[in-house]
């Protein structure tokens, strides 16, 4: 990862405020909460006084009365007791989207039936119905992927967490990765570029490991890029643990068996 | 809705506590759902993200940090983030609402002058944020606008109003700066 030079404080402070605005991207994030740590409890309170005003400017706006029927699909969705609502709890707009596209369809299909010189119609109906669908499927590939990205930042920015820094051995001197533990939780993070090619068959296995104990922290694949992502659950690390990335054969195993390409030692 | 006053509900739904989460809900859905609809500018798509984001909300409490800023800051932020997140599904969605942020000032067509909601303290600062944003210099107005509502990065509003980047950053900079002296800290009772 290229280092840039020592940031101005002004520089800091336009990073600070890209950083709640959700802009910057996971390494601009990671050297964005580095700086902040190096600066120490003045650049804590900075950031704490963009906030506080980002969130003043909220209040500009008017308030707003909810549809009723909301309350109750929130406390249903979290599985308070409350009676189940009316409508479906979840991707209410995906179902307006169906839904149109399904009355579409019916009306399409009549008008064929009807008069085949509407033949023609009936085709465009089917064709906007293939399109609303593409864009249904798009518009939620993007919210899945900017629903992600912001669950990493908050992990990573959690009061408490940890960073280890992960480091090329020779089998992979390219590759770099950092592990993000939130405190207490057993959560955390992997992130990795430059990771070698890895075979059908094969899987990369994150390791804890302690005084010749390996625990499995999880397994994932990489990208065609050499980037990996890992959500780790659950991980009690033992004090004065390093963490390992290898490669093991899918689905992988128990306990390492192949090479160290990534070590926090 | 004083930020005091949710931060203990906020801390208790992070223990998982339900009736914390109905009562979080009565005291800020009014804001919330003030805020999707500005930034969205359709009453269906502010339903569906205020949905996402109460459930955000429960599933992510315990990130919560009050050292690092107030609970309506940590609420408003993540709402707008959301908010974000559905303009950005649709990039054609999220320019045409960037047009309306950029052209209508507040308040737009979607924040019609009706009976107050909220408390006496609430209208009142909301009103002193508004003072506040006429205050700024247009242009600075309009990129933090623009950024905060209309979900434009500051490399995107760069682009759109033809303005040099760093230009632009320095303005939402200023802005910010600015707003922070003139809404200084309101003492809690």
């Amino acid at each position: 990862m290229i280092r840039p030079a020592k940031m101005s404080d002004d520089q800091f402070e336009e990073q600070a405020i890209s950083h709640l605005l959700g802009e910057l991207d996971v390494n601009g994030e990671i050297m964005f909460q580095e700086e902040l740590a190096r600066r120490g409890a003045p650049a804590g309170a900075m950031l704490r006084e963009f906030r506080e005003a980002l969130g003043e400017l909220a209040l500009a706006v008017a308030p707003a009365d909810p549809p009723p029927a909301l309350r109750a699909r929130v406390l249903w969705s979290i599985g308070a007791p409350v009676a189940a609502p009316d409508a479906p709890p979840a991707a209410p707009r995906t179902f307006w989207i169906w839904a149109a596209a399904a009355m579409m369809t019916a009306v399409a299909v009549g008008l064929g039936v009807w008069a085949g010189r509407l033949a023609d119609e009936r085709d465009e109906l089917r064709a906007h119905v293939g399109r609303l669908e593409e864009r249904v499927a798009a518009a939620e590939t993007a919210a899945a992927s900017s629903s992600l990205l912001r669950e990493d930042l908050e992990l990573m920015a959690a009061a408490g967490s940890t960073m280890h820094e992960l480091h090329g051995t020779d089998p992979a001197p390219e590759a770099g990765g950092r592990v993000f533990l939130s405190a207490g939780s057993g959560r955390g993070l992997l992130i990795a570029d430059g990771l070698p090619a890895l075979g059908p068959d094969r899987v990369y296995a994150l390791w804890a490991m302690e005084a010749g104990d390996a625990r499995l922290a999880g397994v994932f694949r990489s990208d065609a890029a050499g980037r990996g992502r890992l959500e780790i659950e659950d991980l009690d690390l033992p004090a004065g643990a390093i963490f390992a990335l290898t490669e093991e054969p899918a689905p992988g195993g128990e306990r390492p068996t192949g090479p160290i390409l990534l070590s926090s030692r | 809705m004083p930020s005091h006053e949710i931060q203990p509900l906020l801390l208790r739904v992070a223990d998982g506590d339900a009736g914390a989460m109905a009562e979080l809900y009565d005291a800020t859905a009014v804001f919330v759902f003030g805020i999707l609809r500005r930034m969205l500018w359709s009453t269906e798509s502010a339903e569906e993200v205020a949905q996402e984001v109460y459930i955000q909300v429960w599933r992510t409490a315990r990130g919560y940090d009050p050292g690092h800023g107030s609970a309506w800051s940590w609420l408003a932020l993540l709402t707008r983030g959301r908010a974000v997140g559905r303009m950005r599904a649709d990039g054609s969605y999220r320019d045409a609402i960037a047009d309306l942020v950029l052209h209508e000032p507040f308040p737009g067509p979607l924040d019609p002058v009706g009976p107050p909601r909220g408390e006496v303290a609430h209208l009142e600062r909301a009103e002193a944020v508004r003072e506040a944003l006429r205050a700024l210099p247009g242009d600075q107005r309009r990129a933090l606008e623009l950024a905060f509502f209309g979900g434009l990065t500051q490399r995107e509003i760069a682009y759109r109003i033809d303005t040099p980047l760093p230009t632009v950053k320095s303005r939402i900079r200023t802005a910010l700066m600015r707003l922070r002296e003139r809404l200084a800290p309101v003492p809690e009772q």
